[in-house]
């Protein structure tokens, strides 16, 4: 998987399951402040992506680092460099 | 201010005595027409059998649930308090093994009947003692905030495969995940030890068991004002995302206003109790997802002297056998290799004692919801079921044979019945390793969560669930402040 599907597979399923706007999601944006969400929605955004990419996540804390978008196709795309993605 | 708090099991009571003693106006409402119908148990041939409570892990004078009851003001009513229960288990292979409960005699009991493993064992119970004194709901010298929801501690299998233990002594440890319906496998540290780690401290009861707590709790409620509605289900929690909740709705059509409430039902009952666009479809899916334990098919038995009161019997595969994938168990399995749990209860005045036998089951084959009249074939496969879990048990316990009588038997139905918004699994929602738990705040101002659902089965676990949402809903330490000041008395 290249790295313009993983943005565009994150981007799709954020905007459905969060009902977001497509324009406010840029890889700076910032989870929190930008996007809105906050830890809660955290939990519910870990269960989006293991369904979009169909991985599950065996380490919670190492979502403690994402902070924008773009950390987030971060972690996926090295997700697939490990092999849990393909 | 307000509140309503949905559902009257251990945690529902728990959460409404916690609100009253805070000064908040609370009603509880409980869809069934008498309160905690699956802590109090039932009544039989003039025998009361139990089914949400038998034994309690942390009931010694400084044990962590003995403590909590303490802080709810029910520990005065309850009578003969043991703390010294002790475990059998029982393999198929006819090896039987004992654990008492405390932790030196633990240790003491492994190294007797596995020698090499009391070291190990003393360093195994060590590692749950500093992972249950690590939260300030469990530990009243704790002052930080809890951990948060995504703190990960490994799961249970990389601390039995450290500890090295040898494979009857691990199996008997890892059976305690029957007591949440977690398979092994899937069991994450932190909740194996906020689960079986006080039952390793001390296990034990109280005259009476669940039926006493729940009478007990009664009482506390009507000292401390709260007003209780039962036989009323509540069909919507109306709010809006700014101002958050305002009413619940009854099937009765009555709406009561408040400003807060704390739903302690199964998670799935939200999507209709809240109208269309206060949660995100994100947070639906989540709880959609969310993996429930087991079914159960649960035997209600008596008899005079055929097993020791206040007695746990783990009937356990030999641990060659355990099947690794134990997820999905087949009924044609289940015979063969199932483990079985057979709880003892103290004997009623004509010395008779009540049984109780676990087997979880697959529910495959089971009708969908609760069907009236129950379909036949399903009443043909229930007859069938006690009777093939009757002869399993009586094979592993030969001195079974005739010295005990089958009252009643429960199935996943019975649980829908019996529970208003029950799935028919036997501990609702499954808290495995790598499931996201449900957080006790929710994207609706006001609304909370708490439960077996929510944190962990047991009545512990309802108590520091109910605790830890009101910590949520008020501050943590309008809770703990009672908590910690609360001491033993002499
Ligand atoms: C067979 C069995 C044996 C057990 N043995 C032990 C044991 O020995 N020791 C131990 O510590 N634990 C034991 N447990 C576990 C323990 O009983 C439960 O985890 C605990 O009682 C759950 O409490 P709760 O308040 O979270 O849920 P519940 O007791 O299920 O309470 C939820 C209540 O909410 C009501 N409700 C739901 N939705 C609505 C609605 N919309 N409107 C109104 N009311 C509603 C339900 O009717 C129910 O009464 C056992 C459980 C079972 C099934």
């Amino acid at each position: 998987m290249d790295n313009d599907t993983i943005v565009t597979k994150v981007n799709a399923a954020l905007a459905e399951e969060f009902e977001l706007e497509q324009a406010a999601l840029v890889p700076d944006a910032k989870i929190r402040d930008d996007l809105g969400l906050d830890s809660l929605d955290i939990v519910d955004m870990v269960i989006v992506l293991e369904k979009a990419f169909d991985f599950k996540l065996q380490n919670k804390e190492s979502l403690a680092a994402i902070r924008t978008l773009g950390d987030i196709y971060t972690f996926i795309g090295e997700l697939r460099d490990a092999g849990t993605i393909r | 201010m307000r509140c309503v708090v949905i559902g009257s099991g251990i945690t529902g009571m728990t959460a409404a005595l916690l609100l009253a003693r805070q000064g908040h106006g609370v009603t509880l409402i409980e869809a069934c027409d008498h309160a905690a119908p699956l802590l109090r148990g039932f009544e039989r041939n003039e025998l009361r059998f139990d089914t949400g409570f038998h034994c309690g892990g942390g009931v010694h004078r400084d044990g962590i649930l003995r403590r909590w009851l303490r802080v709810l003001g029910v520990e005065a009513s309850l009578e003969g308090i043991t703390t010294s229960h002790s475990d059998v288990f029982m393999f198929s292979d006819g090896k039987e093994y004992r654990l008492p409960s405390g932790l030196r005699p633990v240790v003491a009991a492994s190294e007797r009947q596995f020698p090499g493993s009391g070291k190990p064992m003393e360093n195994f119970l060590l590692l749950i003692s500093q992972e249950l004194a690590s939260s300030p709901y469990l530990n009243p010298d704790i002052h930080s905030e809890p951990k948060g929801i995504l703190a990960d501690a490994g799961c249970l299998n990389d601390y039995l495969d450290k500890a090295g233990f040898p494979p009857h002594l691990r199996a008997m440890l890892s059976s305690r995940c029957l007591l949440y319906g977690v398979p092994p496998s899937l069991a994450s540290w932190r909740d194996y030890t906020l689960v079986a780690g006080p039952y390793f401290q001390s296990c034990g009861s109280w005259h009476g068991g669940g039926a006493a707590l729940v009478d007990a709790l009664m009482h506390a409620l009507q000292e401390a004002g709260v007003t209780l509605r039962l036989g009323c289900a509540v069909n919507a929690i109306e709010a809006d995302t700014i101002e958050g909740v305002h009413s619940v709705v009854l099937n009765d059509g009555t709406r009561m206003p408040c400003e807060r409430c704390f739903f302690t039902g199964h998670p799935s009952q939200l999507q209709s109790l809240l109208s269309h666009g206060l949660l995100r479809p994100a947070y639906l899916h989540h709880i959609a997802d969310l993996p429930e334990t087991n079914a159960a098919l649960l035997l209600f038995a008596e008899t005079y002297d055929a097993l020791r009161d206040d007695e746990s019997l783990f009937l356990l595969p030999s641990p060659y056998e355990m099947t690794t994938s134990d997820t999905e168990i087949s009924w044609a399995a289940i015979m063969a290799k199932s483990s079985i749990y057979v709880y003892c209860g103290r004997p009623a005045a004509d010395g008779r004692k009540p049984v109780m036998a676990v087997l979880f089951i697959p529910s495959a084959n089971l009708p969908e919801g609760n069907p009236q009249p129950r379909p036949s074939s399903y009443v043909a496969w229930k007859r069938q079921a006690v009777e093939s879990l009757r002869l399993a048990i009586e094979y592993r316990v030969p001195g079974l044979r005739g010295a005990w009588r089958i009252i009643d038997a429960a199935t996943p139905l019975t649980m829908r019945h019996w529970i208003y918004g029950s799935t028919g699994s036997l501990y609702g929602v499954s808290h495995q390793r790598t499931s996201m738990p449900l957080f006790p705040s929710t994207r609706v101002p006001g609304l909370f969560l708490a439960g077996q659902n929510v944190l962990l089965p047991g009545v512990l676990g309802g108590i520091v669930s109910a605790a830890v949402a009101v910590g949520f809903a008020f501050g943590h330490n309008t809770v703990l402040k009672e908590f910690r000041a609360c001491t033993a008395k002499e």
